[in-house]
């Protein structure tokens, strides 16, 4: 069976973005509360998924 | 509060919301397809509006508030991870629900199942799951409005009062025009939603905090272990992991997928639900953080927004009052239309055989009252700790992710595998939930699921995959490279 190949990238970009939210947070950023660190860390790791999505899903339709 | 300005500020919001219900309600037309997913024929912004609303429930200004003001930044964290996934699962999901069901007449999550695996059991048993979880999920919208009004006023107004309003309300949306008037309303109540919380942050940022950066700068000087992240790992896997699949696993979220009248539709649901989304919730996170800094040391978290609502100005309190009954009766009014069409169509139409449209429609509208009266019911009984209950009614729907990835990914998956691994992937999980069996500190829904997935791949590759399971991927395929995927 083939993936299409946007469905194959969001598939790698979900792993990858499972491994960041935890490895980032974990690793570097558990004891800082400076600069409201961890707030800016999800909704910047947030914008960008939105952003990669949009990126994708913009196309969707147009070889209708 | 003075029960009367509750019942002024609601009574006006529920007239324009009787009055949008009835405007859709000249769009109907006949039969299932038009009553459960308004034939197919929802616009972008209506969708995103309907899955925005459905999504966010009363958790959100309560629950969610309550975790941030007792566990801080990790609960932002958590709500984010739904987000980031919920995201990339409509990238992946959206466009196959959408053309499988226009190409197949696909009404529910359930009834695609069955389709994929050919065997209706399937639909039955997954149907039986979403019954058993969502029910108490529906349950908690009613408690949080019985809670609302009780507290509130100041006792005045009993708690069942507030639930059967709630009820009523919900009831009206989904029987008046089925998917219409729910997704109509829906729309407004999302709009209520975003006003609302929108109008209660700039009251505290201006009137409690003297403007956006000295509130910045407070809760940084004087909560920083908020702004820490303190939660335990088993804790942040455990609340996020059947959150970042609620998109796949919550069906009256799923089943939203079908309803985009075209492909731009679809697309602009997904956009517009991500950004609604995104704001919608740091907002209600910052409340959090500001209750915690200006109403310190509440015993209960969930109390916190209720309380901080007994502190503002009347009119404020209303205007968040509704906006928080707008999440929970459109969350509510979502579920149970959903969970009638799946015990419609994919319970008792397999059961009763060749019933007609109208026996089914009749059916359906049925289980809403049924369904309704059973979530008062439930409500009655009031089970606390509605995060709790939130996490245990999507970890118990995790169960039924395999199978659903399966239906598009693997072709060996069977009906057997997707049955077995659903009935005792949920039982496994629902026991554990019930006596708090948390083993290694892992939580009951990591185990029910590492269960799940190695039934779901055991049974399969120990049985026989359908016969045109390879014919329906290359459908699939076909149709979403037809439809411009």
């Amino acid at each position: 069976m083939k993936i299409s190949y946007s469905s194959r990238d969001f598939i790698i970009i979900s792993i990858i973005v499972a491994i960041v939210n935890l490895a980032i947070p974990y690793l570097f950023l558990k004891d800082y509360s400076e600069y409201w660190v961890n707030f800016v860390f999800w909704t910047v790791l947030t914008l960008i998924v939105m952003f990669i999505g949009y990126i994708y899903i913009k196309d969707w339709g147009d070889s209708e | 509060m003075n029960p009367y300005y509750l019942f002024l500020g609601l009574g006006i919001w529920t007239v324009f919301g009787v009055l949008i219900a009835n405007y859709a309600k000249r769009y109907m037309g006949i039969g299932m397809e038009d009553f459960f997913l308004a034939n197919r024929k929802i616009g972008g912004f209506i969708s995103a509006m309907t899955y925005s609303a459905t999504t966010f429930s009363a958790f959100m200004m309560i629950g969610l508030v309550g975790l941030v003001y007792s566990t801080g930044v990790g609960a932002f964290g958590f709500e984010m991870t739904y987000l980031m996934f919920t995201v990339l699962l409509l990238g992946i999901f959206a466009p196959r629900f959408w053309s499988v069901g226009k190409k197949y007449n696909l009404l529910t999550p359930s009834e695609m199942l069955s389709h994929r695996y050919e065997d209706k059991k399937v639909g039955m048993v997954s149907t039986i799951v979403f019954l058993i979880m969502l029910i108490p999920y529906a349950s908690i919208q009613m408690m949080g409005a019985g809670f609302l009004f009780h507290g509130l006023t100041g006792g005045q107004v009993p708690y069942m009062v507030g639930v059967i309003i709630m009820a009523a309300f919900s009831g009206f949306a989904a029987l008046w025009a089925g998917m219409r008037s729910v997704s109509w309303t829906d729309a407004f109540q999302a709009i209520t939603m975003l006003v609302s919380a929108t109008i209660l942050l700039f009251y505290i940022f201006y009137y409690i905090f003297q403007g956006p950066v000295n509130f910045f700068s407070t809760i940084s000087s004087q909560n920083p272990e908020l702004l820490q992240f303190t939660w335990s790992i088993e804790m942040f896997i455990g609340l996020s992991l059947p959150w970042a699949f609620f998109a796949l696993t919550n069906p009256q979220v799923s089943q939203r997928m079908f309803v985009s009248k075209d492909v731009k539709s679809l697309k602009n649901m997904v956009i517009f639900f991500s950004l609604f989304a995104f704001i919608y919730t740091i907002i209600t996170s910052l409340f959090g953080f500001a209750i915690a800094n200006h109403i310190p040391g509440l015993a209960v978290a969930d109390q916190a927004m209720p309380t901080l609502l007994s502190q503002v100005p009347t009119v404020l309190a209303v205007i968040i009052f509704v906006g928080i009954f707008a999440a929970a009766s459109s969350t509510l009014g979502s579920v149970i239309l959903t969970l009638s069409s799946m015990t419609t169509r994919d319970l008792a139409q397999p059961l009763g055989k060749n019933l007609s449209e109208k026996q089914q429609l009749l059916i359906g509208k049925s289980t809403i009252v049924l369904l309704i009266l059973v979530c008062i019911i439930f409500a009655s009984l009031r089970l606390e700790l509605i995060a709790v209950l939130s996490a245990m009614a999507s970890g118990g729907l995790l169960v039924t992710a395999p199978a659903l990835i399966g239906t598009f990914f693997w072709k060996k998956g069977t009906s057997q595998g997707a049955i077995i691994s659903m009935l005792v992937g949920g039982f496994v999980t629902g026991s554990m939930f019930i006596f708090n069996i948390y083993p290694l500190g892992w939580w009951p829904s990591i185990w029910g699921f590492v269960v799940t997935i190695i039934l779901y791949i055991g049974v399969s590759l120990a049985t026989s995959p359908p016969e045109k399971a390879e014919e329906f991927l290359e459908v699939v395929d076909e149709e979403m490279k037809k439809n411009g995927f």
